[in-house]
């Protein structure tokens, strides 16, 4: 009897499966291409082969709706950061129509929704299932209404070489060594970094490393009795317990790049360089000024970044007392103590642009 | 209170005045002191209801101008929370709040970063600061941190004026 239930579970599955198979009649193919910054695209072509009119569910057609690809690296299912929209049921308006003969073709880069920052070779197909890819079933029978369809791709392969960290700037961070997470040496990634944006980000943060150890080797060969031209600038009149501050700032910053788990979010569409919660160390929120900034120099990404990690309370609690290089220099002359609250004031001073001993 | 903001109107004046040229600005005879009068801009809590989770403040603009305008936004109530907008103090305890939301490092303003406001038009946004500040029962009083607001027109010149923004005192069950 048992048998004789399973029996019968199986043959209207293959039933139903059949049904849904003679209705589908579109192809879809999956190419995927290496763009020269590092980033995946996959361009998704859906072409009906039938006769008649096809439907399909439209949010199964667009990776920024629905998790329509599938993406293995050696074998290995690759996590999805895209949404999951939690949905009513599809109405008629939401389904597209592909007349016979008729294809639609969409381009979607896909190292910003999955983790493609390692090498490997990763196999990418369209694959959906769902109890409403063809048809709003609303009027349907039960069984037919609960029937899956499942539409599905060819595998196609890419190579890709991993981002890798270079220099000393994530040496010894916690999570580090492609570990849990979206993180590479140490760095990790929220909101949807694509892989050109994570490659400029682990440069930008080793430009930043290098500034910042420029920094500290500089309090560390002067005193404050024997400031220069570059500490006077920024900083104004030295005292011992002005010094300290600046000496400790930088150690802190030099720390968080060093040794913290620093988090880099590219979620941000405004026009800001950047911005932080204070009390939320170390993620740091990277927005369109920063991607069209130079990586050194003056309000460049390397300072962007030294100026954000200030402002964490755990580092130096720094607030923007004035914004801008002329800012900063009035405030180094009429408020020292002030200067060594400003976030701008250690940029400059890390930025040390133009150059000054 | 009124001495204090007289003597910062009188420290910002001077630099104020030689940035408008009188002739652009249509009608009101205030705006030639550039310190709006209060219906100009308002500032008020919501006083049912409020909580340490629920802190409602209601801000509003209007365009003191006979024409359209743009509206920098950039350390307003109009863009949000992206900047230390407040002075709340715990009169109790006398002590500052301290802002918990994030510090932005900016370039320049793009189009996005202004709010288009037409002849006289009143522009409102309602804030719930708790999500930045750190409330708990007790009794506060409140200020616009930055009290000038930048108006432009079209061709870029810029019309930055003072707007007298109102003196809040509020209590927290």
């Amino acid at each position: 009897m048992k048998h004789l239930v399973k029996l019968m579970i199986a043959i209207t599955a293959i039933i139903s499966l059949q049904a849904n198979a003679a209705k589908a009649q579109l192809d879809v193919q999956v190419s995927v291409a290496k763009a020269d910054n590092g980033n995946v695209n996959a361009t998704l072509n859906i072409t009906n082969n039938g006769n008649g009119q096809q439907k399909i569910l439209g949010w199964y057609t667009d990776l920024n709706e629905e998790h329509i690809f599938s993406v293995k690296k050696d074998g290995v299912e690759v996590d999805f950061f895209g949404p999951h929209y939690k949905r009513q049921a599809p109405t008629d308006k939401d389904f597209i129509k592909l007349k016979s003969g008729q294809s639609l073709t969409k381009t979607f880069e896909l190292s910003a929704l999955y983790d493609m920052s390692t090498t490997g070779n990763y196999e990418v197909s369209y694959d959906v299932k769902s109890m409403h890819l063809y048809s709003n079933k609303g009027q349907q029978k039960k069984t037919e209404r609960l029937a899956v369809e499942q539409l599905s791709s060819a595998v196609s392969v890419i190579w890709l070489d991993g981002i890798e960290s270079k220099g000393s700037a994530n040496k010894g961070k916690p999570g580090g060594g492609g570990g849990a997470g979206d993180c590479i040496g140490g760095t990790c990634f929220t909101g949807r970094c694509d892989n050109g944006q994570k490659t400029e980000i682990i440069s930008a943060l080793a430009a930043a490393d290098q500034i910042t150890n420029n920094s500290v080797s500089y309090l560390s060969s002067h005193a404050a009795n024997n400031t220069s031209a570059r500490y006077n600038t920024w900083f104004g009149d030295a005292t011992s317990a002005r010094y300290n501050t600046a000496v400790d700032h930088f150690d802190a910053i030099n720390d968080a790049i060093d040794n913290q788990p620093v988090t880099f979010d590219c979620s941000c569409k405004k026009s800001y360089f950047a911005y932080v919660y204070p009390t939320q160390p170390y993620k740091v929120y990277l927005c369109r000024a920063f991607w069209n900034a130079n990586e050194l120099g003056t309000d460049s990404r390397a300072g962007t970044i030294v100026h954000e990690l200030s402002h964490f309370n755990a580092v130096a609690g720094t607030d923007d007392v004035v914004y801008g290089q002329s800012g900063a220099q009035s405030l180094a002359t009429s408020n020292p103590d002030q200067a060594l609250n400003n976030a701008d004031s250690h940029e400059y001073f890390a930025e040390n642009t133009p150059n000054q001993n | 209170m009124f001495s204090i903001h007289y003597l910062w109107i009188k420290k910002t004046f001077i630099p104020l005045v030689l940035f408008i040229s009188y002739s652009s600005i249509t009608s009101h005879k205030a705006l030639a002191n550039m310190e709006l009068p209060i219906q100009y801009c308002s500032m008020s809590i919501n006083s049912t209801l409020l909580s340490t989770d629920q802190v409602s403040l209601n801000f509003s603009l209007q365009n003191p101008y006979d024409k359209n305008m743009r509206l920098l936004i950039w350390y307003t109530p109009f863009e949000g929370f992206f900047s230390d907008l407040f002075i709340i103090t715990n009169s109790d305890t006398g002590e500052q709040l301290n802002y918990q939301g994030p510090m932005v490092k900016r370039l320049q303003p793009q189009i996005e970063d202004y709010l288009s406001l037409s002849a006289n038009e009143i522009s409102s946004i309602t804030l719930n600061l708790s999500l930045v500040y750190v409330f708990t029962q007790g009794n506060y009083q409140l200020q616009l941190k930055k009290n000038s607001f930048n108006f432009e027109e079209d061709n870029l010149t810029t019309f930055p004026l003072f707007c007298k923004t109102p003196f809040l005192e509020f209590n927290i069950k």
